[in-house]
């Protein structure tokens, strides 16, 4: 039979490395343990080599027949041990055969295996405890005093403990032999904490009452010794000194229907922004960590609620019961709570058991052959290919998940139980006599180190309040001014998540400008000192992208280089890389972009907060706006609709946009914009006739009838134009019809306008309304004007959008042959006069800058005129774009060297037009001072070398058209 | 007159400084049969992303377990070697990683300016057990706590399946110490 010793090494096998230390407590000392039991006929009366049930006379016993002290503490240390090895063998054995029992509903098992495990350690502990200060205290006279637990009651690295005496007697003594029993823990159990004593008087190890009243009385300090003396409970000691404990210091914490509230408000605003910066952590991927990714913020804000529902029960699950009672309408939110509270304790206790007593796991190949273990114990195992660990951890971050949907509605809640009882309320009443700029600074003295104040700058939105802040702010002289400024930097500078929210409210409001130019100027003095800005702005984009994008559109250049600055620091954790890189490029697109580019992309991170983080993969940006457009049919009316369809047009600006400044080529960047514009357009239109059909209650075919061309710009499928030239035709003459397609019409133009872009319908002002029947275009072309080359080239350059290819082809044949190709020599030449006069307008009258790269000579419009030459003179109806000049090039051997410069020259032009309206402005000039990120984005790394190349290019054009309008002159 | 030795190893969350503290504590407590006790940054200051961690080891009654008068400081942030740097004695240690510390600052005391991080990818081919490599160099540059207490207290602390790699990566640091001496 194996000995005893070789039993408990296999038995405990399967536990963590930390177990050495129990294992070599037993193996040095308990044959001598046994030996003095037997030597003292007490044997039997300890249980010692199977769990025990009465470790108090157990450990009595052994102190009684030890020789002296040093054996006293050996043997109940190693009893200590091996009670532990045993319990904690029992409990895993008893969960296996558990959860076997519970197949898939494992969660109420796992619940009250951590209550029973919880309840026998804080037992034996207790009991060892106590047993050491019979040692070490003696006869002498010290302080009455109590022990309590004031962290996880159950087996971890450490035991968090606060020590309170009643300051008299021989506390020093008292504290040294509390050192020597700390001592001991440490050897033979767990270490022990001293977090309250280590921050409240003067004594390390322990505080009196009148110490806890004199640092708490005048400010809330640090909420971590508030929570811990909230979830403070009895190990050892002085019921009575507990009592006062609680009723003198810890009961102001709770809320007080008729009483002061202010410890309370106090607690709340520190656990709440505790709960916030962990709800605003992102999740790594990397590995996991039990106490930053759930149990910390479960219980903070188990906790904020166990104190406005006077509950004084310290224990998790109790406290949850308690709370399902009296608070019944959170009753669905506090049992998802339970069960994600029991699924990461009892993950974390064996994970710790079998692995190591640490709480962040790093996710490798060596630790998932831990979490295996664990997995399995916990009753998971594997399911085809899915592995028991790998479902141990899909659950794992289900949870987190879970908590992360259900917190924030407990978070409001408490918000709006703050909004009833803080003492910052009467300030923002109508009838409020003091200062409020003032008396804000005055009364948050109180909550230093506090850090959420929601429901305060949600007050702040209203106008009232902030023009009335305002002006309490500005009524004092420069001096005291300055000192009130450094004072709300001092509220802000450790909670950047408030600072920036008051920011952001300033910054938009008006008559707040000033002094958000103040405080954002003195903040980004002392930014960079704040230790860890760059993690706290980090989480600070991560959960609220839109303030952080907000915010940095109220910035000027130099802030966001400034803050480009800030957070290029070397940080460790890879999720908070992946954010601050978000960051970093969407600083850089607000660096980069016009305020037309600007306009699209926060009007559509406004609306979409989450595509932020998609900013950086243009792929994964198109993705999400093909969800957005598949959820146009899915939208109840035909506003949400048409508000959707907008959504889409947006985001796809937004990604083609970004496409660009990261230097995609023009030919795809154009037809990008043209597919999403004509599927835009296309949509739209739909969408409209379906709104005009549903109120007329019948549907009129319009397929043959109706066509809807762009011309312009839209029609040479040309990015970024902010109008949008449309000509709409009808093949009838029925008022009705012409009635039913302009009501259309009209419906799209309101849609476009909304979008930044100018519908202009080249045809309305000579008849009148926005659809024409292609009679009336004949009519029109007929006419013997000097002029009627512009129409005849807006019907050349047009590119049917919505609409049949039947009447594409009747178009093509009513009007285009017979008013254009089939009189070229006249419309040639009308265009070769006009490009003439207008060089001579532009050069004699400077009526055109000379740097407006579409006017200009040499610019966009020559080019475009000279393809509309080209189009006449071969007859071709394919639209205007660099296909055209490939294809007319490959076909016409005089043209093709010319054609193919123009080419190039019609690329770097059109180029330079996208880059420069997403960067400076959509405007046609081109400035040299505003060329400077064109110039970076287009590869020219400085605006003056850019500047020239345009002039040079449009030169350049000059000339190839002058050689090509002698070739084509004469038909 | 017995002697107070105090460590205090600064950082940011995530480099393992607190398990490192528990290491040594237990080396000298349990191992070495001396006086030790163990402290670590809690509260708000802990959730910020710093971190530190205190070991008090003596031969004698520790009454007063928070390290005041440094003897070693370790630090692998910038951040906590300027927090803390001032904390140190006269002719005490400063031990920083140079690949996070760039700016090292002066003071009575003797710096010792390790690409630790570094040491742990070659030597370990793992930057996580950074701490564990820190261990071994201050084991070697303090004479403290001895090899074999630490080395049983890795032992007695790492998760099963990473005990090679951790010796190995204490080895690095107290072979990479020795040089310096």
């Amino acid at each position: 039979m194996k000995d005893f010793l070789t039993h408990l090494r296999e038995k405990t096998a399967e536990f963590g490395n930390h177990y050495n230390k129990h294992i070599q407590a037993v193996s040095k000392h308990l044959d001598h343990l046994i030996q003095r039991l037997e030597q003292k006929k007490r044997r039997d009366a300890v249980h010692i080599l199977h769990p025990a049930y009465d470790f108090e006379s157990d450990l009595q016993t052994i102190s009684n027949v030890c020789i002296n002290d040093k054996e006293k503490l050996n043997f109940i240390g190693t009893y200590f041990a091996l009670q532990l090895l045993l319990m904690n063998r029992q409990a895993i054995d008893r969960l296996r055969m558990d959860v076997v029992e519970a197949d898939t509903n494992r969660l109420p098992v796992y619940k009250e295996f951590m209550v029973n495990a919880g309840n026998n350690f804080r037992m034996l502990t207790a009991y060892y405890i106590k047993e050491l200060l019979n040692i070490f205290i003696k006869k002498e006279k010290y302080p009455e005093f109590v022990i309590l637990g004031v962290g996880t009651k159950s087996d971890q690295d450490d035991i968090d403990v606060g020590i309170i005496d009643d300051g008299k007697h021989n506390r020093k003594k008292f504290n040294r032999t509390i050192s020597l029993v700390s001592q001991e823990m440490l050897k033979f159990a767990t270490s022990f904490h001293f977090h309250l004593s280590e921050h409240i008087g003067s004594h390390y190890y322990s505080a009196s009452i009148d110490e806890y009243e004199l640092v708490l009385r005048h400010e809330i300090r640090d909420f971590v010794i508030i929570n811990e003396m909230l979830s403070a409970a009895i190990i050892i000691g002085s019921e009575k000194i507990f009592q006062q404990y609680e009723k003198e210091i810890i009961d102001r914490y709770f809320y007080h229907p008729d009483g002061d509230n202010k410890y309370h408000e106090g607690y709340l605003r520190g656990i709440l922004g505790e709960v916030s910066s962990l709800l605003a952590r992102p999740i790594s991927t990397t590995h996991i960590n039990f106490k930053e990714d759930a149990l910390r913020v479960i219980k903070s804000i188990i906790s904020a609620r166990k104190t406005i529902f006077n509950i004084k029960k310290v224990n998790a699950w109790d406290i949850i019961d308690e709370l399902k009672n009296k608070d019944t309408k959170m009753y669905h939110e506090y049992n998802a709570l339970e069960k994600s509270l029991s699924f990461f304790e009892i993950f974390r206790y064996v994970y710790q058991l079998f692995v190591a007593q640490d709480e962040e796991v790093i996710l490798e190949d060596a630790s998932l052959k831990n979490i295996r273990r664990v997995a399995r114990a916990l009753g998971y195992s594997d399911i085809g290919k899915c592995r028991a660990e790998e479902h141990l951890l899909v659950h794992y971050y289900e949870h987190i998940q879970n908590i992360r949907n259900i917190i924030p509605f407990l978070l409001h809640d408490i918000k709006v139980h703050l909004e009833s009882i803080s003492i910052f309320v009467p300030m923002f009443d109508s009838g409020y006599k003091g200062n409020i700029a003032q008396d804000f600074l005055r009364k948050f003295k109180f909550f230093r180190g506090t850090s959420f104040w929601d429901d305060i700058l949600d007050d702040f939105k209203d106008e009232n309040i902030l023009k009335r802040f305002i002006n309490d702010l500005n009524s004092f002289k420069p001096d005291t001014r300055r000192k009130l400024i450094k004072g709300y930097m001092e509220w802000g500078k450790y909670d950047i998540y408030s600072l920036i929210k008051f920011l952001t409210i300033l910054g938009k409001s008006k008559t707040g400008l000033t002094i958000y130019t103040d405080l954002n100027n003195r903040l980004l003095k002392i930014i960079d000192v704040i230790p860890n800005i760059e993690r706290n702005i980090a989480y600070v984009f991560y959960r609220y992208p839109h303030l952080i994008n907000t915010y940095l559109s109220l910035n000027e250049e130099k802030n966001l280089l400034f803050y480009l600055k800030i957070i290029d620091r070397k940080v460790y954790e890879e999720e908070i890389v992946g954010v601050i890189s978000n960051l970093k490029n969407l600083i850089g697109i607000h660096l980069l972009s016009s305020r037309f580019f600007k306009r699209f992309f926060l009007r559509i991170l406004d609306k979409y907060p989450g595509s932020i983080k998609l900013l950086r993969d243009p792929d994964q940006l198109e993705e999400f706006a093909d969800g957005i457009y598949s959820d146009i049919g899915l939208m109840r009316t035909f506003k949400e609709k048409k508000e959707k369809l907008g959504d889409y047009y947006d985001l796809e600006m937004v990604r083609v946009g970004i496409k660009t400044l990261k230097r995609v080529s023009v030919e795809e960047t154009n037809a990008e914009f043209t597919e999403f514009s004509d599927k835009y357009i296309l949509t739209l239109f739909e969408i409209c006739r379906q709104e005009i059909d549903a109120q007329n209650k019948k549907r009129i075919i319009t397929d043959d009838v109706l066509a809807i061309f762009a011309s312009g710009g839209h029609a040479r499928e040309q990015a970024y134009d902010d109008d949008y030239d449309i000509i709409v035709l009808l093949n009838s003459d029925d008022p009705k019809m012409i009635s039913y397609c302009n009501k259309i019409i009209s419906r799209m133009n309101r849609e476009i306008i909304k979008r930044g872009t100018i519908p202009h319908h080249r045809f309305a002002d000579y008849f009148g309304r926005f659809v024409i029947s292609l009679k009336e275009i004949e009519e029109l072309l007929s006419e013997k004007r000097d002029d009627i080359f512009i129409e005849k080239s807006q019907m050349l350059g047009a590119r049917l959008v919505v609409g049949s290819h039947r009447f594409e082809k009747e178009f093509l044949g009513k009007i285009v042959k017979p008013y254009i190709f089939d009189k070229k020599q006249e419309y040639i030449k009308q265009m070769v006069n006009e490009i003439d006069s207008r060089h001579n307008t532009v050069e004699e009258k400077s009526l055109v800058a000379d740097n407006d790269i579409k006017e200009g000579i040499g610019g966009l419009r020559d080019v475009e005129m000279m393809m509309l030459i080209i189009k006449a003179r071969f007859s071709i109806t394919e639209p205007v774009n660099l296909k055209l000049f490939k294809d007319v090039a490959s076909k016409q051997k005089d043209l093709r060297d010319d054609l193919n410069k123009l080419a190039k020259a019609f690329c770097f032009l059109k180029n330079l037009r996208d880059v420069y309206r997403l960067t400076a402005g959509a405007t046609d000039v081109i400035i040299p001072e505003a060329l400077s990120n064109a110039a970076e984005i287009m590869d020219y790394h400085s605006s003056k070398k850019l500047y020239n190349k345009f002039i040079k290019v449009k030169n350049e054009v000059r000339i190839i058209m002058a050689n090509l309008i002698a070739k084509l002159k004469y038909v | 007159m017995g002697f107070r030795y105090e460590f205090r190893l600064s950082g940011s969350g995530g480099q393992g400084l607190i398990l490192a503290g528990k290491i040594l504590a237990e080396a000298a407590a349990i191992y070495d049969d001396k006086n030790a006790t163990q402290s670590q940054s809690y509260g708000p200051e802990a959730r910020g992303g710093s971190s530190r961690s205190e070991v008090i080891v003596s031969d004698e009654e520790i009454d007063y377990p928070k390290a005041v008068n440094i003897n070693l400081l370790l630090c692998f942030t910038q951040e906590a070697c300027d927090k803390y740097y001032k904390d140190i004695q006269e002719n005490g240690i400063l031990l920083v990683d140079s690949n996070y510390v760039t700016n090292v600052p002066e003071g009575e005391f003797k710096v010792y300016s390790l690409p630790i991080t570094e040491i742990a990818e070659k030597e370990a081919g793992k930057t996580l057990v950074a701490n564990i490599v820190a261990l071994g160099i201050i084991t070697e540059l303090t004479g403290i706590v001895s090899k074999e207490a630490v080395e049983s207290a890795i032992l007695s602390r790492v998760p099963k399946g990473t005990e090679e790699l951790n010796l190995k990566a204490f080895n690095a640091g107290f072979d990479r110490a020795k040089t310096l001496k």
